[in-house]
């Protein structure tokens, strides 16, 4: 579940940048797995 | 060119007649000769699989049917279209010869399914459909062909139990294999599997593996199944402090299939007026999104228009044409009603509740999108259905407005629901939830997600995400238009 909620997090963040769909027609799995692991790098804290 | 085949009806023919004209139709020559069989040109297993993942889908399937090939590219004159019938013919097309014959010669498992258009020119008494009717229903067809392979390919595997492997045991002109000419043997040895290696060691036929449990980079989790998305398809006009759009393809559930499509099979329920854009029908339809339950009804597309500042969190709504939504009923058949996995978008929370209560079966996971406009003006209808879901994903002020409690720790941690569910319910809803996934969450908008693990109390708070994404504040997307059904504000 937390797992899907970073991958909603992260299909946002590309909707956003741009209008419509006009992003999201330019995305790759590369470029979700990208951001997957830039906003689990983000997030993470080291105890 | 039967009657009883109608448009958008699937056929898994077991026969063809070929009458193209001008194409190769055999890989041998140039000093072998290949005599194939042909009495049954479909692979038996491949066609009970397509036939099997076919009827899993709401089309009428058609087994077994003479599929006639014509040369094209133009379509048959009446005179011809009779006597194809009259020959006994089921289907017509330009595709499948000589395909099926090459395939039979490279010893490949091989069937067809056929997806109807429309009837042949023979149908005198058929109203005469328009080019947009013709189209919709290619579009809807290729929805249907990807849910299809969606579905059969995982049923593909080896060992091959059919006689497809072995077609070309006795089928090859009877002369030592050493009298075939070098170049013909190496051009054979890039089509067929076996019999004409130069190297002499080709054994055994094609093989068909499972695919990958990683869908193009991303690791998809293997229980992922299919989901059904319920809300809006809409043409949006924006303006924020980057730019602007007019008319642009929006609406909550458009966002959510899209963005969801890179995970996994999405079945599409809305509706759209006549004058919905085919490019967008198509933008759906390439990405795989299974459009067969976008109705198109009379009148014009849902229209929203607003403007955002720079915080994106907060729309403002200039105007709102609701148009054909405003008569939308959302309608799930007996496939759609089974789906494991339900997102109800950003609707009135009357459908929401309407079409909860159409599933067949309980989903294994609900999950629900709404904002302050039906907070305020539905608040009893969307109490009566946040009671029977299990993911909601609001903002921050919406989760506020919705607890009416300033507190969004505390709220978190008591139900999801507006103060007035009976505790001992909320109870039983979140341990229903905590069984099928772990936390019932709420989710609040970009800058905070607090998710609630009933079975342990314990709450987890995500701080603010400040540059993520980069670019954020280049554009945006209005509420109803679902960067909120993709979690974005």
């Amino acid at each position: 579940m937390r797992r899907a909620i970073v991958y909603g997090s992260v299909m946002a963040s590309f909707t956003v940048e741009d209008f419509s769909l006009k992003r999201l027609t330019r995305l790759s799995p590369n470029d979700i797995a990208e951001r997957y692991t830039a906003f689990h790098d983000l997030i993470r804290v080291e105890p | 060119m039967k009657e009883a085949i109608r448009p958008l009806d699937l056929v898994v023919p077991d026969q063809f007649f070929d009458a193209t004209k001008r194409r190769v139709s055999s890989f041998f020559g140039d000093g072998i000769v290949a005599h194939v069989g042909m009495a049954e040109p479909v692979c038996p297993d491949l066609a009970g699989a397509l036939e099997k993942a076919a009827r899993q889908t709401s089309a009428t399937v058609h087994r077994g049917g003479t599929y006639i090939c014509i040369e094209g590219p133009q379509f048959s004159t009446r005179a011809e279209s009779r006597i194809y019938r009259s020959w006994g013919v089921d289907i017509i097309g330009m595709t499948n010869m000589p395909e099926a014959k090459l395939a039979r010669e490279a010893e490949l498992c091989y069937a067809t399914l056929a997806l109807a258009t429309d009837y042949d020119v023979w149908h005198e008494t058929h109203e005469a459909v328009s080019v947009e009717a013709v189209v919709q229903n290619l579009l809807k067809n290729v929805a249907t062909a990807k849910d299809v392979l969606r579905r059969v390919i995982p049923a593909i595997a080896p060992p091959r139990g059919c006689e497809c492997p072995s077609l070309l045991k006795n089928a090859v002109d009877h002369q030592p294999q050493s009298a075939f000419p070098a170049a013909t043997r190496k051009k054979l040895d890039s089509y067929s599997t076996r019999t004409f290696r130069a190297n002499g060691t080709g054994v055994g036929g094609c093989t068909h593996s499972r695919p990958p449990s990683v869908k193009g980079g991303l690791t998809v989790p293997a229980t992922m199944s299919d989901l059904l998305v319920v809300g809006s398809v809409a043409l949006d006009s924006v303006e924020t402090p980057f730019g602007k759009v007019q008319e642009a393809l929006g609406g909550s559930a458009t966002y959510f299939s899209y963005s969801a499509s890179f995970f996994t099979a999405v079945h599409l329920v809305a509706t759209v007026g006549e004058d919905f854009p085919e490019a967008h029908l198509k933008l759906l339809a390439d990405r795989g999104v299974d459009i067969r339950g976008l109705q198109t009804s009379k009148g014009r597309t849902f229209r929203w228009t607003g403007q955002y500042g720079y915080d994106l969190n907060e729309a403002k709504t200039l105007e709102t044409q609701l148009n054909v939504f405003a008569e939308f009923r959302p309608v799930l058949n007996d496939v759609s009603g089974r789906t494991p996995f339900l997102f109800l978008a950003n609707i009135d929370p009357e459908l929401q509740l309407d079409v909860l209560r159409q599933m067949k079966e309980r989903p294994k996971l609900v999950a629900l999108d709404t904002m302050n406009f039906w907070i305020q003006g539905k608040r009893e209808a969307l109490r009566k259905v946040l009671a029977e879901v299990d993911v909601v994903t609001v903002n921050d002020g919406e989760a506020r407005q919705l607890a009416s409690e300033p507190n969004l720790i505390q709220r978190g941690a008591g139900h999801l629901g507006d103060g007035t569910e009976d505790r001992r319910r909320q109870a039983r809803r979140v341990r229903r939830a905590a069984q099928h996934r772990g936390p019932a969450l709420l989710r609040a908008g970009l800058s905070a997600g607090i998710g609630l693990r009933p079975d342990r109390r314990r709450r987890h708070v995500r701080g603010r995400i400040h540059g993520l994404p980069r670019r954020l504040r280049t554009g945006s997307t209005p509420p109803r238009c679902g960067a909120r059904s993709s979690t974005a504000r």
